[in-house]
């Protein structure tokens, strides 16, 4: 009963509150609730930035994809071996409630993440900290502390690695890296995610759920470089997309967090008013259909570049209403690797009709091609199957749910051809690769969806993932020409992404990791 | 009385039990893993395992059943999937935004669909029941979605004198949402308005007052009106309790935080819990109007046992 009063008089105040704040405030609409903003559990572009916003790291990037220090007090050190890593933590950064950021509160944090009560989507021993020296122990609940993780004094933390890995330092610059306040976590339990106690440019004000999330700027923040710029910033959340524009058209929303709806993409994107408040970048994704090398017809290599000759990917990007840029190869711009060399490839059915002829393919008609239901998907697959019955190829297309979409797609034989898209976790062409086609991850649940065994690319790229970058993205290019040579798949476009940001609201520049990096937003 | 109210309870558990039972199966068999869900696509199978042993959903479907009526029954409806929010508070939080709406969109369904409905009826003019008809037609021919979006662009943007949406704007915000809901459930009770007056309207006890002299207006006023209301406030009791599970499409149009939004974000994620919840929520609202409609007609027409 007293729960229903205290909702009632919630409903009342709420029904009382006076319009939006202007000033320093600025509004975020998103259609959907935070899933959580614990930065054990947050993982998907609408909760990332939000905890990017509200916990520290060690490490961070700049403005593009280079790492630099932001918890630590540089970069680190790196034993000859590749294995160890050192770092120094700068004093001063305290969470909301008084306690430390020291490197206590780094090994409490990791050792969260790592167990599998937390539940974290990085959790366990094939999660990101899964290549920490005990970390296996420590998951099957043999050992009660992760013996790579070692506190050197209150201020200096070392991982050490089972074995070397480049990206380790891209997984130490992610939210589920974040340091978080101990007896905040453990006085709130599964509770955390509601009652956030954080360190970073904002604080956390106040949330209802599916309605309203409010931070505000922390004053006692540590670094006034990367402080937050606006006092307050609030997302208005549960509201359609459409509802959510038209706010934005009056005024009442600064930035639609998830860009411009597509059904009113064209007419507002035309409109010379809205100008000014339309930005687009390129993301780092990319869609594509992929073939599962291992099923008939397409274990035959003739019958998989006759699809790809057959797709016209301008075509696909004209039923995104443009937003989108063709491409024909699997690591996306902005990523270490990216070669500009590689053509998009244009459509050429009597090419890829000969090619059909040439591998004796004869069509039964019973091929199924999988989609997401979730839009763009169906439209585009649409398009893929006219295509390819143009040069022949007849496919029946299965639309499923997001949810046993994935689960399709993964199970290893089910899928014989399909249309998927992948985006980054963080900027290393490792996360594209080698999660995409090496053959560990042609298994139930792994993206290898393309079935693609080649001894050599694994060898390859296992051998890429202990070098530097530096040296690494010429190996890293020629890979992708090796794969693409074999072509598993046909890659269509990157996602371009069209926001739409009030102008009064600077620095909504998109990020390629962050998407949006709300400190640096500022009101002009 | 109180045998004829242990059999009504008893036959209410019994739906709910069925309606938990329902609900637990579908999610249960529905070709979607809510681990791979809350992990999201880049986790690993090993992270997704973990997840799914931690929430037992490795466990069989009689294992996870009786474990999760054994902990509702203590009043425990669990933690959502998704966002890791307990399940009861969190619907008991939301009922107040959907009880609003409810008897708001009630009160207009049923003062304009009940006004239009027995004036078709009593004034017997063709143009006034032929408007009536149009409007039931339209009503029931226009979808809420529709109806709403249209309002909302209206009356929100181009001649702003509602909010766009949400709940924050003040009691105003909840006239938009409530004249769809209204709007889309008026034809329902403007048709049986005018039928139920034009039944009554034809009955001998009409006919008796008319010979003994009694004016037009009071015979419509006292005699017949007041017959022709009963099934309208059957009616009404039944859809309060409908209304009171959530109103799904016109809270989803409107962002209106009630009990409908919830549903249809837990349904999106696969949120077991919070769909059961949101379920059996609904299916209680709908057993306890039945109950009390059934309670209403024992006290009116004691003839009633079964």
């Amino acid at each position: 009963m007293t729960k229903i009063l205290t909702a009632a008089l919630t409903l009342t105040l709420a029904l009382s509150a006076p319009a939006l704040a202007a000033g320093k405030t600025v509004t975020v609409a998103y259609p959907s609730d935070f899933q959580s903003l614990d930065p054990a559990i947050g993982y998907d572009t609408q909760n990332w930035p939000v905890i990017h916003s509200l916990f520290v790291t060690l490490l961070t990037y700049d403005a593009g994809t280079k790492l630099r220090p932001w918890g630590a007090t540089d970069l680190g050190t790196v034993s000859p071996d590749g294995k160890t890593y050192t770092f120094k933590i700068r004093k001063g950064i305290t969470f909301a409630n008084g306690e430390s950021t020291d490197a206590a509160a780094f090994k409490y944090a990791f050792e969260r993440v790592l167990n599998p009560k937390t539940k974290s989507p990085q959790g366990g021993k094939s999660g990101w900290f899964g290549g920490l020296v005990g970390a296996d122990a420590f998951v099957d609940g043999k050992a009660k502390a992760v013996s790579g993780i070692k506190v050197i004094d209150p201020y200096t933390i070392q991982f050490v690695l089972k074995s070397p890995d480049r990206t380790f330092l891209n997984v130490l610059a992610t939210p589920f890296a974040s340091a978080v306040p101990k007896k905040a976590v453990e006085q709130y339990g599964a509770d955390f995610s509601h009652h956030i106690v954080s360190n970073g440019p904002f604080l956390f004000k106040s949330w209802v759920p599916g309605q309203k999330l409010t931070l505000i700027r922390n004053p006692k923040y540590f670094d006034p470089a990367t402080a937050a710029k606006i006092e307050t910033l609030e997302f208005q959340l549960g509201l359609s997309e459409q509802v959510s524009l038209l706010r934005a058209q009056t005024g009442q929303v600064d930035v639609l967090g998830n860009g411009i709806p597509s059904a009113q993409f064209a007419a507002v994107n035309s409109d010379p008013k809205y100008k000014p408040y339309i930005t687009s970048s390129v993301q780092v994704g990319t869609y594509y259909v992929f073939m599962n090398t291992q099923k008939a017809p397409f274990d035959n290599k003739l019958v998989r570049q006759a699809v790809n000759l057959a797709i016209d990917k301008k075509r696909m990007v004209q039923l995104v209403n443009g937003r989108g840029k063709v491409t024909g190869q699997i690591l996306a711009p902005g990523l270490p690797g990216y070669d500009p060399s590689i053509p998009a490839g244009t459509q050429d059915v009597a090419r890829a009709k000969a090619l059909l002829k040439q591998a004796g393919y004869t069509d039964k008609g019973d091929l199924t091609f999988i989609t997401s239901s979730d839009e763009p998907f169906p439209k585009l697959a649409q398009a893929a199957q006219q295509q390819l019955a143009a040069i022949g190829i007849k496919v029946n297309i299965k639309a499923l749910p997001n949810a046993e979409y994935i689960n399709t797609i993964t199970t290893p034989g089910a899928v014989a051809i399909g249309l998927s898209n992948w985006s980054q976790d963080y900027p290393d062409p490792s996360d594209f690769l080698d999660v995409l086609f090496e053959s560990g991850y042609y298994q139930p649940g792994g993206f290898n969806l393309s079935g693609y065994k080649n001894p050599d690319v694994d060898a390859q790229l296992a051998k890429l993932r202990g070098q530097p970058m530096d040296k690494a993205v010429a190996g890293y290019q020629k890979v992708q020409k090796q794969i693409l040579a074999d072509f598993a798949w046909a890659p269509l476009f990157n996602p371009v992404q069209y926001d739409f940001a009030n102008p009064r609201v600077g620095g909504v520049a998109v990020h390629p990791v962050w998407n949006y990096v709300y400190q640096d937003w500022s009101v002009n | 009385m109180l045998s004829f109210l242990g059999r009504r309870v008893l036959w209410s558990v019994a739906v709910l039990l069925l309606a938990s039972l329902l609900t637990f199966f579908v999610g249960y068999k529905v070709p979607a893993d809510p681990a791979r869900m809350i992990a999201g696509p880049n986790a690993s199978v090993d992270t997704v395992a973990g997840i799914r042993r931690q929430l037992g959903l490795d466990q069989p479907f009689a294992v996870q059943y009786g474990r999760y009526l054994g902990q509702a029954l203590r009043g425990n409806l669990g933690r959502s999937y998704k966002t890791e929010q307990q399940v009861l508070p969190t619907i008991l939080e939301r009922f107040p935004y959907t009880a609003a709406l409810a008897l708001s969109g009630l009160a207009f369904e049923v003062l304009i669909g009940a006004s239009v409905g027995l004036l078709a009826a009593a004034t017997r003019l063709r143009a006034v029941d032929a408007l009536a008809s149009t409007f039931v037609l339209l009503t029931l021919a226009v979808p809420s979605f529709w109806l709403g979006i249209i309002l909302l662009y209206v009356f929100g943007y181009l001649y702003p004198v509602f909010p766009l949406g949400g709940a924050e704007g003040g009691p105003i915000s909840l006239f938009l949402p409530a004249l769809t809901l209204g709007l889309s459930g008026a034809g329902y009770y403007a048709r049986v308005g005018r039928a139920s007056l034009l039944e009554v309207l034809g009955e001998d006890f009409i006919r008796t007052a008319r010979a003994k002299g009694v004016s037009p207006g009071r015979v419509m006023l006292r005699h017949a009106l007041k017959n022709a209301l009963r099934p309208l406030i059957t009616m009404t009791a039944l859809d309060l309790g409908v209304l009171l599970g959530g109103a799904l499409i016109t809270e989803q149009v409107f962002g209106w935080p009630g009990i409908g939004t919830l549903a249809w974000q837990a349904v999106q994620n696969i949120d077991l819990p919070m769909i059961m919840g949101t379920v059996l929520f609904s299916a209680l609202c709908i057993v306890v109007a039945n109950v009390l409609v059934d309670l209403v007609y024992r006290w009116v027409d004691p003839r009633i046992t079964a």
